[in-house]
């Protein structure tokens, strides 16, 4: 049989074969074993059988096949020529097989390029003999073909160009071919191929039809089928839509008008298209043409923005407006710009009038959109707009309108800086003008308009700013001006009462200190100064002050001058004796500064200059001089010097250390009062520094030290907290994993001895601050695993609550063991926790006796309290009747807290996990939410305790948790609940704290809005 | 629901300047800036000797506790400014429908009764404001179901602001008639949509 | 002075709005509407709920009444929220035994075949009567004939008329108020009918030339009227024997018994006021004797009806019910302010001073009794300004907070029924309030 035989049997059963078989042909014409004569004659019977149009399509398909397997210069230039002339002349008389037609001429091309003629021909054949399109329904031939035309397009643009020229009614049968092509794929192509036409034809007398053409799609709607092998979106879609419409200026009279009618649909997406289209046709049509519709969008756009429908379509429309004006600054002729912005101009300044209003507001946010498009604009607005307002300003008495127009004026010199960061040395003599009159009105307006009026003297705070922001703008002297206006609002502004502006104040204060830094320097900060005595009599006002003052120091620019003059004032404060309030808060304010403050740095780190200028100074004055300063103010210079210190490298951390070892070390090693009382600063100097500046047999002093204070018994709460902390920052940074051990005996407070050693609780206080260190380390696990272990079995003593109680801390956030302060952070070490001790502590629940239940419940929550959701979710079920226990706990309101925070994050993610126990759940926050609970219902645990009273962050807690089952339970769990939570709940109405009443009314609305059963109609 | 705008652009009160306890709270009694730099560790960790419970991190206020902070006009205002007005997508405290002013806390007239009465006036936004009695129902079923149930709720029109105020007033006080309002699917949902940006 | 101390709580309450309760006329039960949608019916003897009605409305149950003598088979109408008004029936309990004639007789006509066991204690939904546009705010059965009233916020009163078991048909819509009928109530004897409006105004409808008609409009109230009552025609012994009375209260005593029951009204303006009928001057003919039929509008049918009195104003306020005691003539009321006020209508303490007089002459207020000129005079214009009446009414008990800080809705004399009941004919005060519950007071002299 030959070739062509087998590949007609093989056609339709098995593509793959059929192409190996005209694979195999193709290489028989290379080795020339075949003819392509004979191949073509050997298709004569199917291609001209009259009856079965599949055989003549297949045939062709055949050729297709054998072409594109064919390798180039096997086919002389006639033969391709040849082939050419035939296949189109097929088309002629008979279209089927078109898409294998296509195909083959397309591999014909690759074979070797055509010349303009051929193009031509093909281009010619095609659109007048299978025109249109969509008359064939396989959306693959349709792609053939369309590919073909694509690659006519792309590799002979000029004579398919010619054709458009030479040939009248050509370009209105090219138009018309694709009518009616709905697959995405061959749109894809479409959109794309028509673009040439679209931009490189002359096609002036086709314009509209042209752009029907592509409109008539517009706007597209297309949800890809969930498995879409091409990933073709409706992005894509639009995108090419939108590029052809866009394409050529005379698709204008066609295009806006279209739009436009558009734009009036009630679907939101719609109007997005049609928004985002305009701004493309701005970006591409000639300015001139824009020109010609400017008014006409300008009047359909605006009233996106003067009636809000959706904040993004309004935010559109201003873009397109904007572009619009940028589009005609640039013809040279100022005519159209000025007659786009007439009407504009006149409409703004009529909603001026009536300010403020939704329209007013409307107004500026116009303004400003369009001046930021360029500076020819913004020069034409200040003058259109800025002499009307003022009018308008000086003529109003009323407060409300003033504001509204300083508001709108605002935003016009918001405009204006942005511009001058776009094109720096933007013009701003125009705004000048009107600078000096705007100052004074703001300057008004913060100093004398009566306090009350927060809204009016807020927005001519933010309008000082702005134009302080603005270059150039205003005159050193005015910029003066306003700063001591602000710096005067923030010291002096009544304080307290309605309308306390201080904080805002502040604000722009720093933003004023980054565009004009020298003014702040000379004005505000002496002004400062003056109100900070040296030693103070009565505090509060200062702090206030001081407040402020620190805030300055978010501003680089002027950071350097704060902490100095800080540093100043406190030297001067402790030389006149100052009240100790005083110092700490100056300490305070420096602290702040070098924390939230920005620093100047050295690629990313805090420049270490600061240690030796501020920090060193303090530690001299504060700590090493004994002159018994409060704990609060030493734990303060430790927390400075920690700030400054801890991001530095090795070496200069060294060089520090070994300077204070020395005053240090006796601290270290022996137990004097002062080791004690500097406890605070050390706690914060060692978290600074990186493990390799301390050497080991110092690590082994401290660790004894601490430990000796931590078992004396003699100690307040504050001096054991802070040694504890010590004792798990060197555990955990300080001491070699492999030594750990070791060093714990050598300091004896080896976990295992103290559990056992129960005596005194300092042991297992000391205990857990040990395994802390460790955990989080999570360097020495098997160790951990049994001192964990060993914690646990204490809660079986009868003593055993305070080591219950004690399981929270193991988890609890700590800013001293954090990766700043170089510490070792396993990431794991929650989970460890819960994966050994949860299931230990729930299965003893189940069994312990009430006494021991209620240390295994304590202990539980502790563990919780601080577990990311995720861990807790996969164990749910045994943890649920658990946490219920706890809520009976009366004693323990942080225990009840915890638990409540829990079910609150259950109920917002497993709320299933709760239905089979929404009674009981249920009936405990309810209990939970009242002050007193009923009588007779406190456990053992609480027996101890006088007061069984609920907290109020206890009762509103469990409000906000009762709130969220109406909307994340079941309706038929709820509803029965619905009669009696609402009536219960009356009674939190009336608590006694605020924030818990809100809470009551937040709850009750929650489960009022339960839909009742039995509905009915009307 | 007939919803044609009597006023389709009413002044708006910017929110800076609505009455609110944040602001009206002395400046000296807020907590400084600098209180959080040096947070107070989790006490759990304290001395042996005092009893964990007895500083737990929220022990701060059990001595809250004895200070009752009781229910006054601006806590009132506060329940019913956020409701949102029928025709404008906006708060009635930002269209000056409610005002602090025009909240009235009496309390029980002798000291056998437990009895306070809350008395509101509504300034409907305009003198024709076909939903005044819309807006009054919203404020009275708010304020039935956030106040305890000792409160008795009056809620009026402001005199001189309505021509139908009285027909209003005399609506609003009849128990019997809100109660069947509430009854109402429709009336009910109405309601709804306007107390659903509450709090 | 006489004490109110609560004897119990009905049990359960319900978890929401309780609006009124309905003693039974011969049994120890009373009926409360309930929000809910449904009855409850709880026994007077031990204070626990028995039976509940539910499922037949689709709003609140506003108001419910017993069908006067009604023997073997108790039957209650409920006026709803839901503009309907419904039947049930349920036999009285051992109302089976030795009256089986009886049952199977009205099972027959009430369309429900031979009733079975089940039957016995459930309530069985009769009929429902449709026809009022919206909610109803009162049903009432007539003393002296099969009529049933009922009054909606539509500002009509129906009456309709039981031809016979279940079988109601409309006989009057009266539509002459401005505003919601709040409560309807029949005189003791006549077939009068008395309606409390949100006009403000009272109307009294009579059958003139059998077509039921207005006969009197009683303005005065400055707010809705929320209720009206009318007294038992025996009220007036409760003034005491007719011995050693002076010569102008015997006169006052004849002018009673001429002008029959009185009405008493309370409303939104905190005030109670008892209203009297202006007797006409040709005797009337006596009651149920058929009046001359006439196309002319009957002279006699209009009637005059003034206020006598108000009593002292005890309430801060509005008052929302007024209960005028059968067998003692007091009165109570209840409303707003969740205080339940007791108040005794005596001879005015001239030189008749009887012991505890002292100790209530503080409490006495509101206006006097008209003196005899006014009683003579055609027209009385209120009764401001007339001093020295004959009788005085004197708040003689009061409690604050009845139901915990609820308003209380409703309050009635019930018979005692329970073990502790001190005398035969002892009544207690049944007081149903906003926080679902019902209670039982004692009045203890």
């Amino acid at each position: 049989m030959s070739d062509i035989q087998l590949y007609l049997l093989e056609a339709d059963k098995n593509a793959q074969e059929a192409r190996r078989i005209a694979a195999q042909s193709a290489s028989h014409l290379q080795n020339k074993t075949l003819k392509l004569i004979d191949l073509v004659t050997s298709l004569e019977p199917y291609l001209n059988n009259k009856e079965d149009g599949s055989l003549r399509a297949k045939s062709v398909a055949y050729v297709a096949d054998v072409l594109t397997a064919l390798p180039p210069k096997v086919l002389s230039l006639q033969e391709r020529r040849l082939l050419c002339d035939f296949l189109l002349g097929r088309l002629e008389g008979d279209v089927e097989g078109v898409g294998a037609t296509a195909r083959a001429l397309i591999a014909l091309e690759t074979l070797g390029k055509w010349d303009s003629e051929t193009a031509q021909g093909v281009m010619r054949s095609f659109i007048d003999h299978t025109n249109p399109l969509r008359q064939f329904k396989l959306q693959t031939e349709r792609h053939a073909i369309i590919q073909l035309v694509d690659m006519l397009l792309a590799k002979y643009r000029d004579p398919i160009r010619k054709l458009n020229e030479d040939q009248s009614d050509f370009t209105a049968n090219f138009i018309l071919y694709w009518e009616g092509e709905k697959d995405p794929r061959n749109l894809m192509i479409i959109f794309s191929l028509l673009q040439v036409p679209m931009t490189e034809w002359d096609i002036s007398s086709n314009a509209q039809d042209l752009f029907d053409s592509v409109f008539n799609y517009f706007p597209i709607t297309f949800k890809p089928p969930p498995d879409d092998p091409y990933g073709i979106t409706a992005q894509d879609l639009k995108d090419r839509l939108r590029a052809c419409i866009a394409a050529n200026s005379d698709f204008a009279p066609y295009a806006f008008p279209q739009l436009l009618d558009k734009l009036d649909s009630t679907s939101m997406n719609t109007k997005r298209d049609v928004l985002v289209a305009i701004q493309a046709c701005v970006t591409e049509y000639e300015a001139k043409t824009i020109n010609l519709y400017s008014v006409t969008l300008w009047d359909a756009l605006k009233f996106e923005v003067l009636n809000v429908q959706e904040e993004d379509l309004a935010e559109e429309s201003l873009k397109a407006l904007s572009m619009i004006g940028g589009k005609l600054a640039e013809l040279p002729e100022g005519g159209p710009l000025n007659a786009y912005l007439r009407p504009i101009i006149k409409e703004c300044n009529e909603h001026l009038e009536d300010a403020p209003t939704k329209q007013s507001e409307a107004a500026g946010r116009i303004l400003q959109a369009l001046a930021i498009s360029g500076p020819a604009v913004a020069d034409r607005i200040v003058k259109g707009i800025l002499p009307v307002l003022f009018a308008l300003y000086h003529a109003s008495e009323s407060i409300t309108k003033r504001r509204g127009l300083l508001e709108v004026f605002t935003q016009i010199v918001g405009a204006f800086v942005k511009l001058s960061q776009l094109l720096p040395g933007t013009n701003i003599t125009t705004l000048q003008a009107f600078a000096k009159d705007a100052e004074d009105a703001m300057i008004h307006a913060l100093a004398k308009a009566p306090k009350s009026e927060v809204s009016f003297r807020l927005s001519s705070l933010t309008g000082l700013s702005q134009l302080v922001a603005a270059p150039g703008v205003l005159t050193d002297k005015q910029v003066e001006r306003a700063v001591d206006t602000v710096t005067d609002v923030v010291l002096h502004d009544s304080s307290g009462g309605h309308g306390d502006i201080r904080a805002q104040a502040v604000q722009a204060l720093a933003s004023i200190a980054h565009n004009a830094p020298q003014a702040v320097r000379d004005r505000t900060i002496p002004a400062f100064m003056v109100m900070l005595p040296d030693s103070p009599d009565e505090g509060d006002v200062v702090t206030v002050t001081l407040e402020a003052f620190a805030q300055l120091a978010t501003e680089r620019q002027v950071f350097d001058t704060v902490v100095l003059r800080l540093k100043n004032k406190l030297r001067a404060a402790k030389h006149q004796g100052a009240p100790a309030s005083y110092l700490r808060a100056l300490l305070l304010a420096m602290l702040y500064a070098f924390t939230m403050g920005s620093p100047m740095q050295e690629d990313g780190v805090i420049l270490s200059s600061y240690y030796k200028d501020y920090a060193q100074p303090l530690v001299n004055d504060f700590v090493r001089s004994d002159t018994g300063a409060a704990a609060s103010e030493l734990e303060i210079v430790g927390r400075i010097c920690n700030i400054i210190l801890r991001a530095q490298g090795v070496h200069m951390q060294a060089t520090v250390f070994h300077e204070d070892r020395e005053w240090m070390s006796e601290d270290m090693t022996g137990d004097s009062d002062s080791n004690t009382a500097r406890g605070p600063f050390m706690l914060y100097y060692y978290a600074s520094l990186r493990p390799e500046v301390v050497e080991a047999e110092q690590i082994v002093n401290m660790l004894q030290s601490q430990a000796k204070q931590a078992l004396r018994d003699r100690q307040t709460t504050q001096e054991s907290v802070t040694t504890l902390r010590l004792i798990s920052l060197v555990v955990n940074k300080f001491v070699s994993p492999k030594a750990v051990q070791a060093s714990l005996q050598e300091a004896n407070i080896e976990v295992e001895r103290l559990c056992n050693e129960a005596s005194a609780a300092q042991a297992i206080h000391v205990a857990f601050a040990v395994v802390k260190g460790l955990l989080i380390q999570g360097k020495s696990g098997s160790l951990t695993t049994k001192y964990l272990n060993s914690l646990f079995d204490h809660l079986t003593i009868t003593t055993g609550m305070t080591a219950a109680h004690l399981f929270a801390t193991l988890l609890a956030p700590d800013d001293i063991l954090t990766k700043a302060n170089h510490c070792q952070i396993s990431g794991l070490y929650k989970q460890k926790v819960f994966g050994q001790l949860v299931p230990k502590l729930t299965a003893a629940i189940r069994t312990a006796d009430a006494g021991k239940k209620a240390h295994y419940l304590v202990a539980l929550s502790g563990i919780l309290k601080w577990q990311p959701y995720s861990i807790l979710a996969a164990s749910l079920p045994e943890l649920i009747p658990a946490l219920l226990q706890t809520l009976d706990l009366y004693a323990d309101q942080s225990i009840k807290a915890s638990a409540l925070t829990v079910f609150e994050s259950i109920a917002m993610h497993d709320p299933d996990a709760l239905s089979t126990h929404a009674a009981s759940l249920i009936a405990r926050l309810l209990k939970c939410c009242i002050a007193s609970p009923p009588r007779g219902t406190t456990t053992p645990a609480s027996s101890s305790t006088t007061t069984p009273t609920n907290f109020p962050s206890v009762r509103a807690k469990s409000l906000q948790c009762l709130a969220l089952l109406p909307k994340q339970l079941k309706l038929e769990i709820v509803v029965p609940f619905r009669r009696q939570v609402v009536k219960q709940l009356m009674g939190c109405l009336d608590d006694g704290k605020r924030v818990v009443r809100l809470k009551a009314v937040q709850c009750r609305t929650a489960w009022l809005s339960l839909e009742e059963e039995g509905g009915e109609e009307d | 629901m007939d919803l044609d705008k009597d006023n389709a652009n009413p002044t708006i009160i910017n929110p800076s300047d609505l009455p609110s306890r944040r602001r009206s709270a002395p400046t000296t009694k807020r907590a400084g800036i600098f209180d959080v730099l040096a947070p107070a560790y989790p006490t759990l960790l304290a001395a042996p000797s005092s009893p964990p419970e007895a500083q737990s991190d929220i022990s701060s206020d059990s001595e809250e506790e004895e200070d009752r902070e009781e229910i006054d006009e601006q806590e009132v205002y506060d329940l019913i400014s956020t409701i949102s007005d029928p025709e404008h997508p906006l708060s009635l405290g930002s269209l000056g429908v409610v005002t602090l002013d025009d909240i009235k806390i009496l309390t029980p007239t002798s000291p056998r009764s437990r009895i306070s009465t809350v008395t509101v006036l509504i300034t409907p936004t305009t003198s024709a404001c076909s939903l005044t009695t819309v807006i009054g129902l919203g404020v009275k079923v708010r304020l039935v179901n956030a106040l305890p149930p000792r409160f008795r709720v009056d809620v009026r029109i402001k005199e001189g602001t309505s021509k139908t105020a009285d027909e209003v007033n005399k609506q609003l006080g009849d128990k019997e008639r809100v109660a069947a309002a509430m009854e109402n699917k429709s009336l009910v949902s109405v309601v709804n949509n306007m107390l659903a940006t509450c709090e | 002075m006489p004490a109110i101390t609560l004897l119990a709580t009905l049990s359960p309450p319900c978890n929401a709005r309780t609006w009124s309760s309905t003693p039974h006329p011969h049994l120890p039960i009373i009926a409360t509407a309930c929000s809910d949608k449904t009855v409850r019916i709880y026994s007077l003897q031990n204070f626990q709920q028995q039976s509940t009605i539910s499922g037949g409305h689709k709003r609140s149950i506003r108001s419910c009444a017993w069908k006067p003598n009604s023997r073997g088979e108790s039957v209650l109408a409920t006026g709803s929220f839901d503009a309907s008004a419904g039947i049930w029936r349920r036999w009285e309990e051992g109302g089976g035994n030795g009256q089986d004639a009886e049952i199977d007789f009205t099972g027959g006509l009430s369309g429900g075949g031979e009733k079975d066991e089940d039957d016995d204690d459930e309530w069985r939904f009769a009929v429902i009567l449709d026809g009022h546009d919206s909610e109803i705010k009162c049903v009432t059965f007539a003393p002296t004939a099969p009529l049933l009233a009922t009054c909606s916020r539509d500002k009509s009163v129906w009456i309709w008329e039981e031809l016979e078991d279940d079988n109601f048909e409309t006989v009057a819509v009266l539509n002459e108020h401005e505003g919601d009928v709040k409560c309807v109530a029949w005189h003791p004897s006549e077939q009068l009918l008395a309606s409390a409006s949100y006009d403000d105004n009272i109307r009294l409808w009579g059958e003139d030339v059998d077509d039921w008609a207005c006969c009197a409009l009683l303005t005065g109230h400055e707010g809705t009227v929320w209720c009206v009552e009318f007294e038992d025609a025996n009220n007036i012994y409760a003034l005491g024997s007719s011995e050693n009375l002076t010569s102008e209260q015997q006169a006052y005593v004849q002018v009673r018994l001429k002008a029959g029951p009185r009405l008493i009204s309370c409303s939104d303006d905190m005030t109670i006021r008892i209203w009297r009928r202006v007797p006409k001057d040709k005797p009337e003919l006596p009651a149920g004797q058929i009046k001359t039929p006439s196309i002319w509008k009957n002279r006699d049918f209009e009637e005059e009806w003034i206020e006598e009195c108000r009593l002292p104003q005890v309430h801060e306020r509005p008052i929302y019910t007024v209960n005028w005691s059968k067998k003692t003539g007091k009165v109570v009321s209840t409303g707003s302010d969740g205080k339940i006020v007791v108040y005794e209508e005596r001879w005015k303490s001239s030189k008749i001073s009887n012991g505890d007089a002292d100790g209530d002459v503080v409490m006495a207020g509101g206006t006097p009794a008209p003196d005899m000129e006014d009683l003579t005079a055609k027209k009385v214009h209120g009764s401001e300004g007339h001093m020295g009446g004959l009788t005085e009414w004197v708040a003689v008990a009061e409690v604050e907070n009845a139901h915990d800080v609820f308003e209380v809705n409703h309050v009635v004399w019930a018979p005692r029924a329970d073990k502790d009941k001190r005398t035969e004919d002892e009544e207690v005060i049944v007081s149903t309030g906003d926080d679902g519950e019902v209670n039982v007071w004692t009045l203890d002299t």
